[in-house]
């Protein structure tokens, strides 16, 4: 007993060493599963706070940017008002819509941090729990789909953007065509990969990527962004295809959270039928 | 040592907001990843007892590790880098030994002594950083290059920063 004390006393310094190591990588680990909502990270309270302030100071800078950026989208959005379509019908009888039951709800978040240069980068948006903001909700931007929703606080939420390594999302080539698998290489933040596409489709620089119609987070034909260049893949039957997202990343600072208002009902269909096999 | 003590804290928390809201959100191409933040452990005083230098590097590491989602991995790297420091000091130390006034920093030691401390430090603190990141992407030639560019620049931003704060009676 006494040999052991005083070896303990010889080596603290090393055991301790090991021992603080050992929690890093204990929290690593940790923080690799994906659906886990972490202990600490950017949407925990101190530094939430943090950003929030820095944030509200940089806002100022780039107001004039965003303010425009609105304004655009606040046409794009008007547009498709009924009031701006003329009414060619005369005939058209007005009743109270029962067939369309709403779909979609969005939450509007600002961006109160963001990275883009890591291999696993992060977005903090300043709405959470009490706002009605859930894990794996699909978040997007006024330019395309942004990423999906990974831990959530009373008033916070982290996001994992598309450029990250765990991001993966169906996507298809222009609207109906086929479906692939975006995900991102750790590359530039202006790129990301499709994967999935065979070769046999005639696909060409420019075509436009949306989200696919089975993926419950967001609604179908978001836009993604362009195809920049492909090659078939000598390997398998695939292209391989650079798309030029539509969002810029280094620049997003307001984003919608995708509230999907009927997802428990598919996912316990879902779950049903599978268990009945 | 109170004065000192607050001196310390105060050093740690203008490098830390340094790094969380400048040099993380610096719009570099992927491979500049500069951490300013070692310099905080390098400055700490001489004669620090090793399981307090250690336990400061924990938590210094988880700070930053709060504040970029980056759970476990600068605490990591910086445990490693505060358990090697009593080496590299003892590595490095001049002839006749340190004195009790004097302090790992530019200020004292000259730059050639501060250059070659400091280098060896930030160079073990991003090697083990980056390899930690890499791993689950295996991209190595990738983390080569990383490791090379981000340090140059982290050890750039270090020296101009104790440059900056060097006394006039000293020189």
């Amino acid at each position: 007993m006494r040999n052991i004390f005083s070896l303990l006393v010889r080596y603290h310094a090393f055991m301790l060493f090991i021992l603080l190591e050992v929690s890093s990588i204990v929290l690593i680990v940790n923080n690799k599963s994906y659906h886990r909502a972490a202990f600490i990270n950017s949407s925990s309270v101190i530094s939430a706070k943090v950003f929030t302030v820095y944030n509200n100071f940089i806002e100022y800078i780039h107001l004039s940017q965003e303010n425009k950026r609105l304004a655009d989208e606040n046409a794009a959005l008007r547009n498709q008002l009924k009031n701006s379509f003329y009414d060619a019908s005369f005939q058209q009888i007005t009743v109270n819509d029962s067939v369309y039951k709403q779909l979609y709800k969005y939450i509007p978040a600002k961006v109160v941090n963001i990275t883009i240069n890591k291999l696993n980068n992060y977005i903090t948006i300043d709405k959470g729990k009490n706002q009605g903001v859930d894990v794996k909700m699909g978040v997007i931007g006024p330019n395309g789909i942004v990423g999906i929703v990974k831990d959530v606080s009373d008033n916070y939420a982290s996001v994992i953007p598309v450029l990250h390594n765990d991001f993966k999302v169906s996507a298809r080539v222009g609207a109906g065509g086929n479906l692939g698998s975006l995900s991102w290489n750790g590359g530039s933040p202006e790129f990301a990969q499709l994967d999935g596409i065979p070769k046999q489709i005639k696909i060409a620089v420019g075509d436009k990527i949306y989200t696919g119609s089975e993926t419950k987070k967001f609604p179908e034909n978001i836009l993604v962004g362009i195809i920049s260049s492909f090659t078939p893949n000598t390997n398998d039957n695939f292209y391989d295809i650079e798309v030029h997202l539509s969002t810029d990343f280094r620049s997003i600072s307001y984003v919608y959270v995708v509230n999907n208002l009927m997802k428990n009902e598919l996912e316990n269909l879902e779950q049903h039928s599978q268990n009945d096999n | 040592m109170i004065i000192d003590f607050f001196y310390q804290l105060i050093r740690f928390v203008v490098l830390v907001l340094i790094q969380v809201l400048i040099l993380n959100n610096l719009l570099l191409p992927g491979v500049f990843n500069p951490y300013i933040y070692p310099l905080f452990l390098l400055l700490l005083p001489i004669r620090m007892p090793i399981w307090l230098l250690l336990l400061v590097g924990f938590v210094a590491g988880l700070t930053i590790d709060l504040f970029s989602n980056t759970m476990g991995m600068h605490a990591a790297a910086s445990v490693l880098l505060c358990f090697m420091r009593p080496q590299v000091l003892k590595l490095i130390e001049p002839s006749g030994g340190y004195e009790q006034t004097d302090k790992p920093s530019l200020n004292h030691m000259g730059f050639r002594w501060f250059a070659t401390y400091a280098s060896i430090l930030v160079v073990i603190h991003h090697l083990f950083f980056f390899f930690i990141e890499t791993l689950e992407f295996g991209q190595f030639g990738f983390m080569l290059l990383k490791i090379l560019l981000s340090t140059s620049l982290s050890l750039l931003i270090i020296f101009l920063t104790e440059f900056f704060f060097i006394r006039r009676k000293s020189r």
